[in-house]
């Protein structure tokens, strides 16, 4: 480390600092549009890529200094891309107007169980799919037992198709999000696993 | 004796003061540990527009008075670092205890603002939106606590020449609990 005096550059990154800091909060005070906030995150963004590089002195360290903190902010990110799908998923499938404090959040939803759920499937699903899982010999609906790959799919992905209903060479699957509740589809997938496949 | 103002714990693997490679290696925990929690944060939050109402109920004035005090805290640490580069071993003490006085005054803003939405009805179990705020804010708290204690022995020590480098990593840790409020404070207070 140098000994010459970088007092005054240090002092100038402050006032910048500080100037980002208050341009946020006039912004947040005029307007809550998306792009107001959206602008206010890449002002913290800067700000912290400000203190990372010329506090820390980021900007001064090897190579893979610098990829350490970069792999770092990778697996921030990988989870954010990696989990945001399910979390869009789980909320389309709640009704437009549940969505409020008193509507139980998907984020509370309990364990699938086996046994609601086969009440449910014995409701709604028995029709097409059939008591065995097998839909008649696949020729009213998807067979479970006929073909593993159905169930080797994730509890996201079949609760899409449960959610959004599916289109396919057998025929057409209507949604059921307008009748069952998550939670009920939850306890169907729980009861799919258990009577017609193993856990993936 | 040993002049520790020359730092003299190079790895010849790194090339790289010892202490500062483990430092960038646990700030990048942190940065996993606080990237997971605000990431958990937005996608709630995205999901929840009605948030924003409990979003008003933070004190603006008081983040924003605490962001002001973090940033020139952040300051404060980097002159002692400089400072103690220039081997100028009182006025980096002083500086890094600035910096401590930094993390107080942060600190009993923040106790006032806790007690303000205790008040108002706002507490942990409130709801999600009030969960995640004082599990974020109190656990960034709890760094601003480590924060000023890991700067307060180094500037005990500098004073002395000892322990320079010391400087330099409570710094670091210090412009990281920085870092995090610079992103928590429009989290939770300006997104309303």
């Amino acid at each position: 480390m140098s000994a010459e005096n970088h007092d005054k550059s240090y002092i100038a990154i402050w006032g910048v600092l500080l100037v980002a800091m208050i341009v946020s909060l006039v912004l947040a005070e005029v307007s809550g549009a998306g792009w107001v906030i959206a602008v206010i995150f890449l002002v913290a963004t800067a700000k912290a890529w400000l203190v990372v590089s010329r506090f820390m002195h980021l900007s001064q360290e090897p190579r893979w200094i610098k990829g350490v903190m970069a792999g770092a902010a990778a697996v921030v990110a990988c989870f954010l891309v990696g989990v945001w799908g399910d979390v869009a998923l789980a909320w389309s499938v709640i009704p437009a107007g549940q969505a409020t404090p008193e509507a139980a959040p998907v984020a509370e939803l309990q364990a699938g169980n086996a046994e609601k759920g086969a009440k449910v499937y014995g409701t709604y699903c028995v029709g097409c799919h059939g008591a065995d899982g097998k839909a008649n010999g696949g020729t009213t609906g998807a067979s479970f037992v006929d073909d593993p790959s159905r169930l080797a799919k994730s509890d996201a992905e079949i609760m899409a198709s449960i959610a959004d209903g599916k289109t396919g060479t057998i025929g057409v699957m209507p949604p059921w999000k307008g009748t069952l509740q998550p939670q009920q589809m939850v306890d169907v997938i729980a009861h799919l696993r258990a009577s017609f496949g193993a856990k993936p | 004796m040993v002049d520790s103002s020359t730092i003299q714990v190079y790895r010849t693997s790194t090339g790289l003061p010892t202490g500062r490679v483990a430092m960038w290696w646990f700030l990048a925990s942190e940065v996993a540990i606080f990237g997971g929690l605000i990431m958990s944060f937005i996608m709630c939050r995205v999901a929840h527009p009605e948030w924003s109402e409990y979003a008003e109920y933070t004190v603006n004035a008081a983040g924003a008075f605490n962001t002001i005090v973090l940033l020139t805290s952040s300051l404060s640490a980097v002159l002692a670092h400089a400072a103690a580069a220039r081997r100028e071993y009182a006025r980096a003490a002083n500086l890094l205890w600035a910096t401590v006085g930094g993390g107080l005054v942060f600190l009993c803003v923040k106790a006032y603002e806790y007690s303000h939405e205790i008040h108002e009805g706002f507490t942990p179990v409130t709801n999600l939106f009030w969960g995640f705020y004082f599990f974020m804010t109190g656990l960034h708290g709890l760094h601003v606590i480590i924060g000023m204690s890991a700067l307060a022995y180094v500037a005990t020590k500098v004073r002395h020449g000892k322990l320079v480098e010391g400087v330099e990593y409570a710094g670091m840790y210090w412009h990281l609990v920085d870092i995090i409020w610079i992103f928590l404070f429009p989290l939770l207070y300006l997104a309303s």
